[in-house]
């Protein structure tokens, strides 16, 4: 039985959205030095710098302020402040260059089309936006499953301990442990795979129990992710589309 | 309105989908204004197994010591809820991906020196180097690939400056 109503899974779809753009934005604030430049190169590096950080302390502060607007505020007020959340993560969305991942497009996807889903009338908007979440969501999952599928290093099963191997991506025990274990880290590789094929195949079937089964085997993945390969944002950012997988499930199936 | 909104919205669904083709994807960009269609093969088809090392060293009347940039920190379970260190990391990982294949495409190499990418790193090294104030040094880098975090091992040398005062 589906008890989820639009404005519930709207109500949880925002939350994990400015949640996630807080945690994003206090993160890229407090890179201890900004050596690197994300954006184009420039001489100025202390200018850069200023503008860096207030760019995402404005950020880290808008996400807040909506997150107060959204629960004690009137409508407009949250609107508003969602609206320049989306304005300023776009603009640093576009000057960063560099080190972005599918975090930060999930993240930005949902906060542009939630706010253009502002122009319409309130249920209708919000309807709009968990849907649309929630389809770019299953595309993420089809197509990560799909092309892992397709390649002969994940299902030969043999990449999962090069990954953790690395500095970027890595813990080197759980690396050698997964060497040592061959069958085990097949096992992972096939695995990860299932997870996220399991979502769409599921979404497909007309009981919400498999379903949720599968979300929330996705979402032990991405606690694995975080942890084992540091991609907490992925954590904070994918769980967001899920009110809008189960609500388009139950509407297209019809429970 | 609301079928302005509801059309734009089934578009760009359209247009994700078509754009984890990779065949497509460089037609559709030309569209993309915004940059924000997104690419979901994450890890796939063939993950990265090795990491990018950026070493640099000093030219004076006698070459210095090859010295490497900090890019990567050790595993600690606080990494689940906090890890701003994730965009450096990546931000340096993607500044040498871009940068070797640039390196690659260009007929003459030597355009490689004007490169945003080559006088990123530049700027990175410089930073590492001066602290932001110090007097002009000549310098090589090269970004290397290595394996393994518990017994590194060095793969190969992927990309080598010129040499570049700074």
């Amino acid at each position: 039985m589906n008890h989820l109503t639009v404005p519930v899974a709207y109500q949880i779809s925002i939350a994990i959205i400015l949640v996630s753009a807080f945690i994003s934005a206090t993160e890229l604030l407090s890179i201890p030095k900004l050596y690197l430049n994300f954006g184009m190169p420039s001489t100025a590096i202390k200018n850069k710098r200023r503008t860096w950080i207030t760019i995402h302390a404005m950020q880290a502060s808008l996400a807040f302020l909506t997150c107060i607007a959204f629960f004690n505020a009137p409508d407009i007020y949250f609107k508003v402040l969602f609206t320049a959340l989306t304005a300023v993560t776009l603009y640093s969305y576009r000057k960063r260059q560099a080190g972005k991942d599918g975090s930060d497009q999930m993240r930005m996807l949902a906060l542009l089309s939630y706010s253009v889903c502002f122009l319409l009338k309130n249920e209708q908007g919000q309807l709009l936006s968990v849907f649309f979440t929630g389809g770019q969501a299953l595309i993420s999952y089809s197509t990560s499953g799909i092309v892992k599928l397709m390649s002969p290093h994940w299902r030969g099963g043999n990449v999962l301990a090069g990954v953790l191997s690395t500095y970027s991506y890595g813990v080197p025990k759980v690396s050698s442990f997964l060497s040592a274990h061959p069958l085990l880290e097949k096992g992972m590789c096939y695995s990860a795979i299932v997870t996220m094929l399991a979502v769409p195949v599921t979404f497909l079937l007309p009981y919400h129990a498999p379903l949720f089964i599968a979300l929330f085997c996705i979402l032990c993945f991405h606690v694995s992710t975080a942890i084992l390969m540091g991609l907490n944002d992925f954590l904070f950012t994918f769980p967001l589309a899920y009110p809008g997988i189960i609500l388009l499930h139950g509407v297209i199936f019809g429970i | 309105m609301q079928y302005l909104v509801i059309t734009t919205l089934a578009i760009f669904t359209i247009a994700s989908v078509f754009f984890q083709v990779k065949r497509l994807q460089r037609r559709l960009s030309r569209f993309d204004k915004l940059g924000i269609l997104p690419n979901y093969s994450f890890f796939a088809p063939k993950p990265l197994m090795n990491d990018f090392r950026v070493v640099y060293k000093t030219i004076a009347e006698t070459d210095g010591e090859w010295t490497e940039i900090p890019m990567y920190k050790p595993f600690r379970f606080m990494r689940l809820c906090w890890n701003p260190f994730k965009y450096y990391n990546k931000g340096m990982i993607d500044t040498c991906n871009f940068l070797v294949s640039e390196f690659n495409a260009l007929e003459n190499k030597k355009f490689i020196q004007v490169s945003a990418h080559y006088l990123n790193i530049l700027i990175t090294i410089s930073a590492c180097l001066n602290k932001g104030s110090g007097d002009p040094q000549k310098i090589r880098f090269a970004i290397i690939s290595s394996e393994g975090a518990e017994t590194l091992k060095i793969k190969n040398v992927v990309f080598a400056s010129y040499h570049q005062i700074i």
